[in-house]
């Protein structure tokens, strides 16, 4: 499982610093937040250090968007805007020029696969069904120079709901010409529902059964136990609108917002702290003669941009926070890559039980912070891991050299 | 109304001079299935359908009996339609291979069945539906009923409510649930999940039936009440161990109970299937 990276505001000097520490990586532009030039130069500026690019369409719901970074591409307007009618669907001429001016912008972000476009789903219903293949029978026409990946961009209430709705989502999908799926999932930043969890294992594990490329979009540390499903990459960004996927954000101008705290992650209890409650701790760790060193990142993370902070009392910004989480992330995505699906079910497995234990001590010594908490998912994801054990184990065991 | 010509053994008969000692077989709910022995052909059945030939459904089973061909099918030897006197429209027929034999009901009552004989079991239905799957059908309805034994094999019958993937359901799609035989029909079959129903709705049927062939029992039907019960018992699918004094059991047993997941994406494709099975089949002795 690999890590990609999440387009979002701000993101333009991650992406080039990460994937200069990576050695190369991949990042899903967002046409919402990027206009043509802009898109344009970070592609030419990536392909100089081995970073490679997907275009996400973010087509989503186009009737009730009125978001005005994603107004201004041609594409968003032929389809989102004034213009904007069903019809279009049944207009194959219209769908084409929609698809050659996304080919452009393809073109201009040097994108390695295309992602057609694909419409919020919230019931797997015909009528859904039939907007998903009016854009990959168009995408046969038009998109014939690179891979094509599906977006699956699906609801909470779907993904809440009953296993034999993502069973005919995944029965559908089945259907289709192509190289693979590119999943949107909605939900909360952090999930605590098991039943969420369990269906997005689920539907990533019978993608990834059809032996075909699956990334899973606006993903968050929780997702890392995706590593199970055989998944080929999550992605993730800085800010929370594109750790997870909200319709809404699609849906109203973007915010402004208020004042932003930066947040810590916390690779070991796969929790994030606010400075504030770290510098309550170390005050109150001072007291007793201890360090909060238990807190600090281990070295295998290979992450040094709080360090500062836990040597020499150094604040830490919204900059360093983003890096630490992206590194911490690659690295634990690596780590959860086995050669084995049993391999990589149990050090998934330890990883959330790791998170229990930590946290447990973490109580102990007076450090609590629910917000952000492994602690408040921790129960839906071991929840969701054992469904999942129990529902795809036997195949995911047998086939996990021919998915992976 | 006068009662239907083709219910009158002496009519037919007529019809087909070529077939002597006609008997009335069976009468189902969509067709009058008459046994006779033809002049050339043998022993035959000679099925009648009860709907009328403008029945998209009669074309559709007609197509697909001529389209498959497998030495574990009947064959047919002819289809079309006659007239009647008196009888305002044409009436169907099929005229197939009689499989002479007990069904597998009949056999299984006997007892539980040996190892080799359920490998041999599998093997047989593996190679029809990889026949079923190249010509894009579902047979969706085995079941020991549907499966005859002869001189120790096996051979399928009735395609009357086989599904062809990809065309137009000719049933009734917005009824909330599909036809199906409780017991032997996956859930997304009694669901009338017609986007799920597949290659694997047969495999779910074929692993009930083949662990039900060696334990003598049905591994998730336990005293069913009535339809409601039994159809809550394949909503729940508590599926029973295999337990055989034998080397195989626990891979057979992963193997079965993997065919008959209640999800079909838990459950491996024909292809995986056949695989799969060759990895430890000859270890069923």
């Amino acid at each position: 499982m690999k890590l990609y990276l999440q387009f979002g505001y701000g993101m333009m000097a991650h992406v080039k610093h990460m994937f200069k520490q990576w050695g190369g990586g991949t990042v899903i532009l967002s046409p919402r937040d990027m206009d043509e030039d802009q898109i344009s130069r970070l592609s030419n500026d990536l392909k100089s250090i081995n970073g490679q690019t997907l275009l996400d369409p973010q087509l989503y719901k186009p009737k009730s968007s009125d978001h005005h970074g994603l107004l201004k591409h041609d594409y968003f307007q032929e389809f989102c805007g004034d213009n904007y009618c069903t019809n279009i669907l049944a207009d194959g001429y219209k769908m084409e020029e929609l698809f050659e001016s996304l080919k452009h912008l393809n073109n201009l972000a040097k994108s390695d696969s295309y992602i057609v476009p694909g419409i919020y789903c919230d019931e797997p219903i015909d009528i859904w069904n039939m907007s998903q293949k009016a854009f990959l029978q168009t995408a046969e026409k038009v998109f014939l120079d690179k891979r094509k990946l599906a977006t699956l961009c699906i609801s909470s209430n779907l993904l809440s709901g009953k296993p034999e709705k993502i069973e005919q989502l995944i029965g559908l999908a089945t259907k289709w010409d192509v190289d693979g799926f590119y999943v949107v999932p909605e939900g909360n930043y952090l999930e605590k529902n098991p039943i969420w969890f369990a269906n997005l294992l689920s539907l990533v594990a019978g993608l990834k059964l059809l032996e075909k490329e699956v990334i899973v979009g606006y993903a968050n540390h929780q997702m890392l136990a995706l590593a199970c499903t055989g998944v080929d990459a999550i992605a993730t960004g800085s800010w929370l609108n594109v750790r997870h996927f909200s319709l809404e954000r699609f849906e109203e101008p973007a915010s402004t917002g208020g004042r932003k705290v930066p947040w810590y992650y916390c690779p070991c209890s796969q929790s994030e702290y606010k400075l504030a409650t770290l510098d309550a701790f170390k005050r109150l760790r001072k007291v007793d003669g201890e360090s909060i060193d238990n807190l600090k990142t281990d070295s295998s993370m290979n992450s040094h941009y709080i360090d500062p902070y836990f040597e020499n009392d150094i604040e830490f910004k919204e900059q360093a926070v983003f890096r630490h989480y992206f590194q911490c992330l690659y690295k634990q995505s690596e780590i959860l890559s086995r050669e084995t699906y049993s391999d990589t079910f149990s050090v998934v497995y330890s990883l959330q039980e790791n998170a229990e234990e930590t946290i447990d001590v973490f109580h102990s010594q007076k450090l609590r912070q629910k917000e952000r908490s492994y602690e408040n998912i921790g129960e839906a994801c071991m929840s969701a891991l054992n469904i999942f054990h129990q529902e795809k184990g036997t195949l995911m065991k047998r086939y996990w050299p021919k998915i992976r | 109304m006068p009662p239907k010509p083709y219910l009158d053994p002496e009519k037919v008969q007529q019809q087909f001079p070529d077939i002597r000692k006609l008997e009335l077989f069976d009468v189902g709910g969509q067709k009058i299935v008459y046994k006779g022995v033809h002049s050339d052909l043998g022993t035959i059945m000679l099925k009648f359908f009860k709907t009328n030939e403008a029945d998209p459904r009669i074309a559709r089973e007609i197509a697909i009996a001529e389209r498959l061909k497998h030495k574990n099918l009947p064959i047919l030897y002819s289809a079309g339609s006659i007239q009647f006197d008196n009888f305002e429209s044409k009436v169907v027929y099929l005229l197939e291979e009689y499989i002479e034999g007990e069904t597998l009901r009949a056999f299984m009552g006997r007892g539980s069945v040996s190892l080799a004989t359920c490998k041999y079991f599998l093997e047989v239905m593996f190679s029809v539906l990889q026949v079923l799957q190249e010509n894009s059908l579902v047979h969706r309805d085995l079941k020991p009923d549907n499966i005859m034994v002869r001189d120790g094999s096996f051979f399928i019958l009735d395609f009357g409510i086989a599904r062809e993937l990809g065309s137009e359901s000719i049933t009734d799609t917005s009824a909330s649930m599909g036809p199906h035989t409780l017991g032997y029909a996956p859930w997304e079959q009694i669901n009338n999940e017609k986007d799920v129903i597949g290659e694997k709705t047969d495999l779910f049927s074929i692993a009930v039936i083949c662990q039900e062939m060696l334990t003598g029992e049905h591994p998730f039907i336990v005293s069913a009440s009535g339809s409601i019960d039994a159809m809550q018992q394949t909503r729940n699918l508590q599926i029973k161990s295999l337990g055989l004094a034998s080397s195989v059991n626990d891979q057979l047993e992963e193997f079965l109970h993997s065919l008959m997941s209640k999800l079909p994406s838990s459950r491996p494709t024909l292809q995986q299937t056949i695989e799969w099975f060759n990895e430890f089949k000859e270890q069923m002795i």
